[in-house]
Parts: C-alpha cells; sequence; structure tokens
C-alpha cells in the first residue's frame, strides 16, 4: 500500500460525527461521536447488532439519511473535501462516482421494470460521460468480472430472472461502474444464502486487492469481520466502543461489549455448553445525552465509576492504535 | 414503561394530535347533536304550512327563512339532517355486517368458495348502480317511496361491495400469519379462529372504512334525492327543491345555501375524520 | 411410549405449479428419538421448512409416511388428529408474526389451554400462565402487555411458552432464532438447552446457521434441493464431513476462528431451483469433486458406520449392512 502515485493520508476521515432521527415527537440519537479514518484499500468492518448505529453512519457518510434522519454534527472528509457541505447537485456527483453503495436487499435496489443493461448504463452515462453503447458494453464488462455467467445475454434481462446472489454480483457491478475509491457494504450479504455470501465475499476482498478500493463493510456478524476486515469499529448505543485491526480485536477484546459479544456467537468448532449471553437490552437513544456508560446496565463488570461518566473513546496506553471506550484496563476486561 | 398500552392506544394517540381531524369530529359532532336535539328543544315545526309566509328570506322569526310553502325552513334543514344523517349510518352499519361477515368467509375458506364468493361481488359491481335502484324503488308502490327504507336498501346493497373486498384482502393476509397457524396447530375450530384473531385484526381498517362511508353514503342519497327518487326529507331532497325555484327574478339564495352548507361541511369534516382515522391506525406509520 | 417418537419415511411434497411441479422435498427419511434435538440445515430450496410444515400438517404430503410415537399422523383438521395436537408443538421464525397483536401476552400463552383442555377453570389457566412465563425467563409482571411493548427475543420467549403449555414432547422450531440478534440469539438458545433438561423435550431444529447446530444439536441432517444428502451425530459429521456439500458449507461459514476447511472445498455456482434439479446427483452442477458418474445416476442414500447416511458415490465403498440409524 506505499505506492508512490497514491497521495498519502487516509481516503475518507469521519469527524465526530453525529446524526439524529426525528420520530413523531423523539429524537433519537443514532450516531453520537463517531469518527474515525479509512485508509486506501482497506476494508473497515463496522459491527453491532441492530440498533447500534451501524447503518446510520454509513447512510451518513453518503447523505443517503430518510427525511426524519438529519447530520447534526461532525465532518465527513473524502481527501479533504467535507461532504457534509457540499451542494446536493455536487453530492450526486459523488454518489456513484467516487462513493458507492450496495445495500442488504438486492432486489429493491434494482428496477424491476428495467434491464439490467439499462440500469448499469445510468452509471456510466451520468458518471463517467458515457454513450449508451460505451455504458453498456462497460457494464457487460464488469458483470462478467463479478462472475455473472453469459453477461452478455444476462445483461439484457430483467433482475426477477437473476437469484439473490447474482443480483448481488449486479449491484456490486453497478457500483464499479462509477470507478469508486470507497464502497460502502450495508449487510451485503445477510440475506444470501451461507455458499453464495462465501463467493460475494472472496469477490469483494479480490476487488479490493485489483483495484485498490475502500470499503467500509456494516454487518452484524463477527464472523464476516474476521474473513474479510483489515480493521473493525465495534458500535454499541450509536457510539464506537472499540476499534483496532480485525485481528487483534477478535483475539484480544479490550471492551467488556465486544468480549461478551464473541462469547454468545456459537463457534463451528465448539462443542456444545453454555453460551455466553448479555442481559438486559441495549438502551432507548431518545432520552437525551448520557450520564453515564451506555453499557453499564448490563455489563459484568459494571463499576461505580462507570455511572458518572460516559468514558472517552481512548487507548489504554498512549500511541496504542487500539480504542475503547472503557475505564478498565485490557487486563481487567479480559477476565 | 409505566402501564400497558393497548394496540388500540398507539392509534388513539396519533389520532389526538391530528387536529384536523379532531376539528372533523368535533363539526360532525356538534350538527349532529343540532339535528337531532335542536328541532325538540325549540319546538320547531318542519311540515306546518302557511301560504302567507311563503318564501321569506331569514330573518326574525325564521332564522333561515321559510320555503315555498312557508315552512319553517330551520326546522326543515334540522330535521333534514336526522334524516340524512341516520341514513348515513345506518346503511354504513349494514353495509360493514354484511361486508364484514361476506368478505371474511370469503377470505378464510378461499378456494373454490372464495372464487363464486367474489365473482358474485364482480358481477354486482359490474351492474350499473342506478339501474340497480331504480329497480329496487319501483318494487315499492308509490307512497312507500319516500320512505327511507327502499332508499336504504339500495344504498347498503351498494356499500357492502367496497367493505367485502377490503376485508376479504386483509382476511387472506392474516390467514397466512404465524399466530393463526399456531392456533389451528392446536386444533382450533374455524369460528375460534375468525372471532378471536381475524375479525379483531381487522377491526382496525374496518373502522377506518367505515368512517368513510358514511359520507358516501350520504352523497349517494343526496343524489337520489336530486332525481326525485329519494326520501321527503333530508339535505338532498331540500337540496333539490331549491333548485327547483332558482329563477333570475328572485333567487330564494336561502333555500340553496342552508342544506348545501351544512352538507359540504358534514361531508368535509367526516372526510378528514376519516382520513386522520386511517393515519393513526396505518400500520406504516406504527413506531 | 416408545423410543423412536417421530419417523419420516420416504417423506415427499410437491406443489403443482407450470410447468413443472416445485420438488420441495423428495424422498426424505429420517428418525428422532425420544430426548435428542435433530437439526435441519441447508440452504434456500432444500425444503427444511417444507418438512417442518408437512410433519405439522400445515402442508399435505405428496407420497411417504410421517409417524408419531408409531402411529400414523392425520392430516389437520381430521378428529384423529385430535390427541397429537398437544405432543408436537412449532416454534416459527419472525416473532412479530406469531402473536395476535390485539391479545396481551397472558391470553396468547393461555390459548392453547383455553383450546386443549377447556375444563380448566380460568385461575388455574393464569396460574399456569405465570408459571411458564418464569420458566422461560419472562418476567410475570409483563403477562398484561401487548406484543408490540416487549422485544423480539421477549416476544420469541412468549412464543416458547406458549408451545410448552400442552406439554408437548416434540417441538418443531422452524429458524427459531434467526431473526433475532447475535446476543439475544445466545438467550433463547441457553433457554432451548434448559427447556429440553427440565421437560426432556425432543426436538426438530430447522436453520441455515450452522454454527447454532453445533451448539444444540445432537445429530444433524444435512439438505440439498429436497434431499438429505447426509445425516449423522453433530460431532463426527462437523470434524469429518463426509459429503461435498457438507465440505463446502463448512467452510463457506464466515468463522472466528481459523479451524476451517481448505478453501478448494467451497461450492462454485448457483443454486438450482427445485422445480427442475439436475439429474443424476443434484449436487452434482456445484461440486468441487464431481466426476462422471455423477450426473449419470442418482446415489443411494448409503449407510455408514457409526450411524452415519450420506448420499455420496464417494463413499460408496464404505457402505456397511448394519441397521439403519
Amino acid at each position: 500500500m506505499s505506492d508512490p502515485k497514491t497521495p498519502p493520508g487516509p481516503l475518507l476521515t469521519v469527524e465526530d460525527l453525529h446524526t439524529e432521527y426525528r420520530v413523531e415527537s423523539r429524537v433519537v440519537r443514532a450516531v453520537t461521536e463517531v469518527s474515525f479514518a479509512v485508509a486506501r484499500g482497506e476494508i473497515v468492518g463496522l459491527v453491532g447488532e441492530s440498533g447500534s448505529g451501524k447503518s446510520a453512519t454509513g447512510l451518513s457518510i453518503l447523505r443517503l439519511l430518510p427525511p426524519e434522519g438529519r447530520i447534526v454534527r461532525g465532518r465527513v472528509l473524502l481527501d479533504g473535501t467535507d461532504l457534509t457541505k457540499l451542494p446536493d447537485a455536487e453530492m450526486r456527483r459523488v454518489r456513484g462516482g467516487r462513493v458507492a453503495m450496495i445495500f442488504q436487499d438486492p432486489m429493491t435496489s434494482l428496477n424491476p421494470y428495467l434491464r439490467i443493461e439499462e440500469q448499469l448504463a445510468e452509471v456510466g452515462v451520468l458518471h463517467l460521460g458515457l454513450s449508451q453503447k460505451d455504458a453498456i458494453d462497460q457494464a457487460v464488462a464488469l458483470l462478467d468480472r463479478v462472475g455473472i455467467p453469459d453477461a452478455r445475454r444476462r445483461a439484457r434481462g430483467y433482475p426477477h430472472e437473476m437469484s439473490g446472489g447474482m443480483r448481488q454480483r449486479a449491484m456490486i457491478a453497478m457500483a464499479l461502474l462509477g470507478k469508486p475509491e470507497l464502497l460502502i457494504a450495508d449487510e451485503p450479504t445477510t440475506a444470501l444464502d451461507v455458499t453464495i455470501q462465501a463467493q460475494i465475499l472472496e469477490l469483494l476482498r479480490e476487488l479490493v486487492q485489483e483495484r485498490g478500493l475502500s470499503v467500509i463493510l456494516v454487518t452484524h456478524d463477527l464472523g464476516v469481520i474476521a474473513e474479510v476486515a483489515d480493521r473493525v469499529l465495534v458500535m454499541y448505543a450509536g457510539r464506537i466502543v472499540e476499534t483496532g485491526s480485525a485481528r487483534d480485536v477478535l483475539a484480544r477484546p479490550e471492551h467488556p461489549y465486544t468480549t461478551a459479544l464473541l462469547r454468545s456467537v456459537p463457534q463451528l468448532d465448539q462443542r456444545a455448553g453454555r453460551l455466553e449471553s448479555i442481559q438486559g437490552m441495549p438502551p432507548r437513544l431518545d432520552q437525551g445525552l448520557f450520564t453515564e456508560c451506555t453499557f453499564a446496565p448490563r455489563c459484568r463488570l459494571v463499576r461505580d465509576a462507570c455511572r458518572t461518566a460516559e468514558p472517552p473513546l481512548a487507548p489504554a496506553v498512549a500511541g496504542s492504535p487500539r480504542l475503547r471506550r472503557c475505564i478498565l484496563s485490557p487486563d481487567e476486561v479480559a477476565k | 414503561m409505566s402501564e400497558s398500552r393497548g394496540p388500540w392506544s398507539d392509534a388513539y394517540r396519533r389520532l389526538a394530535r391530528n387536529r384536523l381531524a379532531l376539528a372533523g369530529a368535533a363539526v360532525v359532532a356538534l350538527v349532529t347533536g343540532l339535528c337531532f336535539f335542536l328541532p325538540a328543544l325549540l319546538g320547531l315545526d318542519p311540515a306546518t304550512t302557511n301560504p302567507s309566509l311563503a318564501h321569506l328570506p331569514p330573518g326574525s322569526g325564521h332564522l333561515l327563512g321559510t320555503d315555498g310553502l312557508g315552512r319553517d325552513y330551520l326546522a326543515r334543514v334540522l330535521v333534514g339532517g336526522q334524516t340524512s344523517l341516520l341514513i348515513g349510518f345506518a346503511a354504513t352499519v349494514a353495509s360493514v355486517v354484511v361486508g364484514v361477515l361476506y368478505g371474511a368467509i370469503s377470505g378464510y375458506y378461499g378456494g373454490r368458495i372464495d372464487e363464486v364468493m367474489m365473482r358474485f361481488v364482480d358481477f354486482l359491481y359490474g351492474v350499473p348502480y342506478m339501474f340497480l335502484v331504480i329497480l329496487i324503488m319501483l318494487l315499492f308502490s308509490e307512497t312507500a317511496r319516500g320512505n327511507p327504507l327502499p332508499v336504504f336498501l339500495a344504498l347498503g346493497l351498494v356499500e357492502w361491495l367496497t367493505m367485502a373486498r377490503v376485508v376479504r384482502g386483509q382476511v387472506l393476509t392474516l390467514r397466512e400469519r404465524e399466530f393463526v397457524l399456531a392456533a389451528r396447530l392446536l386444533g382450533a375450530g374455524d369460528l375460534h379462529v375468525i372471532f378471536r384473531h381475524i375479525l379483531p385484526n381487522v377491526a382496525g381498517i374496518v373502522t377506518v372504512y367505515a368512517t368513510l362511508t358514511v359520507p358516501a353514503v350520504i352523497i349517494l342519497e343526496s343524489f337520489l334525492s336530486f332525481l326525485g327518487l329519494g326520501v321527503k326529507l333530508s339535505w338532498g331532497q331540500l337540496v333539490a327543491e331549491a333548485v327547483g325555484v332558482v329563477n333570475p327574478i328572485r333567487s330564494y339564495w336561502w333555500l340553496l345555501l342552508w342544506p348545501s352548507v351544512l352538507l359540504a361541511t358534514t361531508l368535509l369534516s367526516l372526510n378528514f375524520f376519516g382520513d386522520g382515522l386511517r393515519d393513526a391506525v396505518d400500520p406504516k406509520a406504527r413506531r | 411410549m416408545t423410543d423412536t417418537l417421530l419417523d419420516v419415511t420416504e417423506l415427499s411434497v410437491h406443489f403443482p405449479a407450470v410447468p413443472l411441479p416445485v420438488r420441495a422435498v423428495d424422498g426424505v427419511s429420517f428418525a428422532i428419538h425420544r430426548g435428542e434435538t435433530l437439526a435441519l440445515v441447508g440452504e434456500s430450496g432444500c425444503g427444511k421448512s417444507t418438512i417442518a410444515r408437512a410433519i405439522m400438517g400445515l402442508v399435505p404430503k405428496t407420497a411417504g409416511d410421517i409417524r408419531f410415537d408409531g402411529t400414523s399422523m392425520p392430516p389437520l383438521g381430521e378428529p384423529a388428529r385430535r390427541p397429537l395436537l398437544s405432543r408436537l408443538q412449532m416454534i416459527f421464525q419472525d416473532p412479530d408474526a406469531s402473536l395476535n397483536p390485539r391479545l396481551t401476552i397472558l391470553s396468547s400463552v393461555a390459548e392453547p389451554v383455553e383450546i386443549t383442555e377447556p375444563k380448566v377453570p380460568r385461575a388455574e389457566r393464569e396460574a399456569r400462565v405465570l408459571a411458564l412465563m418464569s420458566d422461560v425467563g419472562l418476567d410475570p409482571t409483563l403477562a398484561g402487555r401487548y406484543p408490540h411493548e416487549l422485544s423480539g427475543g421477549q416476544r420469541q420467549r412468549v412464543c416458547i411458552a406458549r408451545a410448552l403449555a400442552v406439554r408437548p414432547e416434540l417441538l418443531v422450531c422452524d429458524e427459531a432464532v434467526s431473526a433475532l440478534d447475535v446476543s439475544i440469539q445466545a438467550q433463547i438458545l441457553n433457554l432451548l438447552v434448559d427447556l429440553r433438561e427440565r421437560y426432556n423435550l425432543s426436538y426438530l431444529f430447522i436453520t441455515h446457521d450452522l454454527r447454532v447446530v453445533r451448539h444444540l444439536a445432537t445429530r444433524v441432517a444435512v439438505m440439498y434441493l429436497g434431499q438429505i444428502v447426509e445425516l449423522g451425530p453433530t460431532d463426527a459429521l462437523f470434524d469429518a464431513p463426509r459429503h461435498p456439500y457438507t465440505r463446502a458449507l463448512l467452510a463457506a461459514v464466515p468463522s472466528l476462528t481459523k479451524a476451517k476447511v481448505a478453501a478448494a472445498a467451497r461450492a462454485r455456482g448457483e443454486i438450482p431451483s427445485p422445480s427442475n434439479p439436475p439429474s443424476g446427483c443434484r449436487f452434482h452442477t456445484r461440486c468441487p469433486e464431481v466426476f462422471d458418474r455423477c450426473p449419470r445416476e442418482e446415489p443411494a442414500f448409503f449407510v455408514l458406520p457409526e450411524a452415519r447416511r450420506c448420499r455420496c458415490f464417494l463413499v460408496e465403498s464404505e457402505r456397511t449392512t448394519a441397521a439403519e440409524p
């Protein structure tokens, strides 16, 4: 990754992102104080359960929030340009161009009434200024690259003629057409069968290698993180609670939530036994500011000090690349 | 969570916040109250004719004026309102009862029964409404025609069709829901399933449609009256009479104005309320 | 009371369709013994959910025999089925759709008792409900609440309580934890394990998630396109899978630990449609170890040593004449 031609520094920097949803009369703080960076050619995993804010973070980066959602604070810097401040027309050029996104359900991302090649060609025409014919040719080439057999013929077909796995590949092709530098993938394999999931993850890995593509992978599955992610951000209650390299975080977690999560996932090579489960439920995010650690009510290691204020996201040892939102030391967490 | 909130209380809260819907409900309540209680309270008489007082504009003595036969118009408008509203609500109730039962049975049993039952509905839908109504009216003798009964029948006959279709659609979906399957797996009989599980879950949508059926019926009745096929005294009837005497020299404007205003206001208010109900009950809006 | 609780023999379920019928289940045989948990795993179109529904009587069978405790199971709705109804119950995948939104938790859990034991007085019924709620780890004060006020995990517990209200012997869990968050999944899995011991239950556990299987099941049946392709005790099957599809499944599961089967074992291509399964061995179009016999002949479900079975020519030479597991 130290290619002299690529500019130094991270591709994407998210700084102190806060996103809220206004639902009826309540304000739900979906994302709070989220900061991270994505380097070129890196796969960053955002992992968490439902309500953790991982999807909202991805949507915030591309400003694809629903009408009731908005970014209330923070910056999203793409190579220095703050995406949150861009005028709509320029943001549209970024979406599908420098930054692309794929979603969990490919059926709703593909227009059932248009042929595959038409939808894909749209990207080429809008973002690369190609002629329709050239755009279709590039689309077919990409469909072939993502592993769709008989691509030219398939492209003339419709989404409902494809299986879930193929549709997801078509979506990936559509995302790649604009030659993005960053791909945000929101649960891209959750709705797919296991053997197809493995194929898609392998495809993503290959594409990252080939094109120096950066990926933000949003998922709830720690196994997926283990398979493909370079770095991981563990999210809980809208906050990042732990970050570090995927291998390190999974092998030596430094936050009680991460530990609990790891222990609650049944493993393939593990015999039957009690799974550790986390008592209680995630906290509500519409009750205003927190005066304690968000995980305190459910943490098995909770101390009085945890209830006085929210811990900051900080390294255990100064200079460590691993950040965590916990006042306990990593050794105490590991017990 | 302090106390339990039933599935209706969420809808209730949402409705309570919808000012337009509440205003609509208030207006309807007000109009209904006026129509049913004011004539008795004030001792109004819609029937006594008095040719010497014919066609008086609104003024003291006759708040809304008099009609061609000298009858007090305020009395006529209010009592006419009684009929319009009564027919509206009664026909709606009838259409709900028939429509819900028909739709529930058709949707729940499915298969051939559903096909036959729905083909019948389609057939009735295809028959021109006016044709049906005239047919029914002709079945009654000349004197009976001014009575509410034949009109009520004609209207009820048309409105239940939509209700049946709506309910059938809901029932088809509900029938496959896991909680229904769970009940069937315990050996619950069809009646138990329909009354315990299916019907309570269509109650919401039925209420909404029923609220929107009332104005539809009132309009239909007014239309019939306008054509001379309606009841003796209703808002529609009054409008029809008023239009009949309009002339360029003396516009008896009050004859047309009062029933039209009341009719329009009531219909609008019912529609606002019905819309508000639908928004409140719609599962998409739920949490 | 025999030791074999459920005995499925050559079960087939075909759905009429144009142009070809959907052969959702094609000649499936297995048995569940008292106290054991059999997991049915597979991907889309394998027929596992259809088998569950056929056993419960929600879907008619096209061929084959289903026996519960030795007696053949009459279709749902027939009076002859009545005595069997409370002996097997089902838990569904979607906790939202599994509870009537208009009924309180109390009513929902009490309903089975109302239907099957109508003579039980109200007070006793309520007492039973509260006891069941405690059993499944629910705070009894939630009895007056409505489903939408509970979390997904709590709702699933209610469904389990409801199923247990009739004291079944067999519980069919159709993707019962798939819709839940990971940490909640763990809670429910632990609960199922506890209940199994406490009530001497047997489970037919249907899932697509192999990780959950290892944790809960005593035996595993791997399904592909309407057939069982491998069957055996959990540990043996996971430690030494014999069928290429089983190996492909295991290789594909995203795993935290690196104890994975080699990537070369991965399955290629797409899953075919159940209306038009491939000729011969149905897995041959995707099998990394396919050879010339595979598209031509359909392999039998060979019986192997140690109570294992496998539908693949690669193991044909090892088959035993021992009794079927």
